[in-house]
C-alpha cells in the first residue's frame, strides 16, 4: 500500500455514512408539526362547533317555550314563567341587569330570567308593547355565553361578559 | 485487505438500531393514541348530535308540535299531575266539527305513548309509541298553549326537551 492510500479509504468511508443534515431534520419537524397542529385544530373546532350548535338549539327551544307560553295567555302582563315552569326547569329571576339582555327601547319589561337547560346557561328578557288597539307585540330575547362550559346546576355557572353573548330575538303578536 | 474490512463494516450498529426502534415506537404510539382519541372524540360528538336520546327527543318534540298546533284551543283535557294530555282536532278539511282526539301519556314507565281516536262515539283508532328511555315527562297548559317537558336518559346520555305550542284552531 502506498503512503496515503489508507487516508483515501477513510475519506471514502466517511462519505459513505449518509445521514440527515440539520436542515433536512428541521424541515421534517416543521412538516410534521403543521400536520399535527392541523389535525388538532380540526378536532378542536369540530368539538367547539358541536357545542355551539348544541347551545344554539337549547337557547332556541327556551326562547320558543317562553314566547309561546306567554302568547298562550295573550301576553298577559301578570304571566310569570317562574310560577308556570319553575317546578320543571331551573329558572330564576335575574334582575341584576348585568347579564340578561336589555329589552328593546320602547317595550315594557316583564322580567329577566336565568334558565339552565341541558347544561346550557341562558339569560332571557321578556317585554311587551301595545302597538294598536287589541294588538300586543311580545318580545323574548335569549342570550347565552358561547364560551361557557357545561353546567349541572346554577351554582356552578359563572358570569361571562355580556358583550360576547350570542342572542336570539323573537317577536310575536297577539290580540288581547 | 483494508478495503474488505471497511466494506464489512457497512450497515447499522446495534446502537443505531436501538435508537431508531425507540423513536419508531414513540412515533407509532403517538400516532396511535392520536387516532384512538380522535375516534373517541368523534363518537362523542356523533352521539351528542345523533345519539338515540337526541333523535328520540327530536321525534317527540316534532310529534307534540305538529299535533298540538292544529288542535282546538277551546277544549282540552289534562291530568291533574300532568302525566297525560288530551287535545282535540279536525280529522281533515271536510270536518265540520272537532272529530278526533290525540292523547299523549306517560305512565311512569320508560315509554311516551300517543293514542289517536275518533269522537262521538269515542273510539281508539291507533296507539303508538313516541319514544323510549323517558325518565320524566310533564304536560302543562297556559291559556291557549300547551307545554311538554320531557327528559330522556339511556344511561349514558341525558337530554331534556322543552316544547310549547299555541293551539290554533
Amino acid at each position: 500500500m502506498k503512503f496515503g492510500e489508507g487516508l483515501v479509504m477513510l475519506t471514502k468511508r466517511t462519505k459513505q455514512i449518509k445521514g440527515l443534515s440539520l436542515v433536512e431534520t428541521m424541515v421534517a419537524i416543521v412538516v410534521l408539526s403543521i400536520a399535527v397542529i392541523g389535525a388538532s385544530g380540526y378536532r378542536y373546532y369540530a368539538a367547539l362547533d358541536t357545542r355551539k350548535a348544541d347551545m344554539r338549539m337549547t337557547a332556541a327551544r327556551v326562547a320558543l317555550l317562553l314566547c309561546e307560553s306567554w302568547r298562550g295567555v295573550k301576553g298577559d302582563e301578570t304571566y310569570d314563567p317562574i310560577v308556570h315552569l319553575g317546578s320543571e326547569l331551573l329558572i330564576t329571576a335575574d334582575d341584576s341587569n348585568d347579564v340578561a339582555p336589555d329589552e328593546p327601547g320602547d317595550f315594557t319589561k316583564l322580567g329577566s330570567y336565568s334558565i339552565l337547560l341541558n347544561g346550557v346557561q341562558c339569560y332571557s328578557t321578556m317585554s311587551w308593547k301595545d302597538i294598536a288597539a287589541d294588538l300586543r307585540a311580545l318580545n323574548v330575547i335569549v342570550s347565552w355565553p358561547p364560551r361557557a362550559t357545561r353546567f349541572e346546576s346554577t351554582s356552578e355557572s359563572s358570569v361571562y361578559p355580556t358583550s360576547d353573548n350570542k342572542i336570539f330575538k323573537l317577536t310575536t303578536y297577539t290580540e288581547y | 485487505m483494508y478495503k474488505n474490512k471497511f466494506k464489512a463494516r457497512s450497515g447499522f450498529t446495534l446502537t443505531e438500531l436501538m435508537v431508531s426502534t425507540v423513536i419508531a415506537v414513540i412515533v407509532i404510539s403517538g400516532v396511535g393514541i392520536l387516532m384512538v382519541d380522535s375516534q373517541k372524540g368523534w363518537n362523542k360528538m356523533y352521539n351528542r348530535a345523533y345519539g338515540d336520546v337526541v333523535t328520540s327527543s327530536y321525534v317527540a318534540r316534532l310529534k307534540f308540535d305538529s299535533i298540538t298546533r292544529k288542535a282546538d284551543w277551546e277544549k282540552y283535557d289534562i291530568a291533574d299531575d300532568g302525566s297525560w294530555l288530551e287535545v282535540y282536532y279536525y280529522a281533515d278539511s271536510n270536518s265540520t266539527e272537532v272529530d278526533r282526539y290525540a292523547k299523549f301519556s306517560y305512565d311512569g314507565s320508560s315509554e311516551l305513548e300517543i293514542e289517536h281516536g275518533q269522537l262521538d262515539p269515542k273510539e281508539t283508532l291507533s296507539t303508538s309509541n313516541v319514544c323510549g328511555n323517558v325518565t320524566y315527562c310533564m304536560f302543562k297548559t297556559q291559556g291557549r298553549s300547551v307545554q311538554m317537558i320531557l327528559t330522556l336518559d339511556d344511561g349514558t346520555q341525558s337530554a331534556t326537551v322543552v316544547s310549547s305550542s299555541v293551539m290554533h284552531n
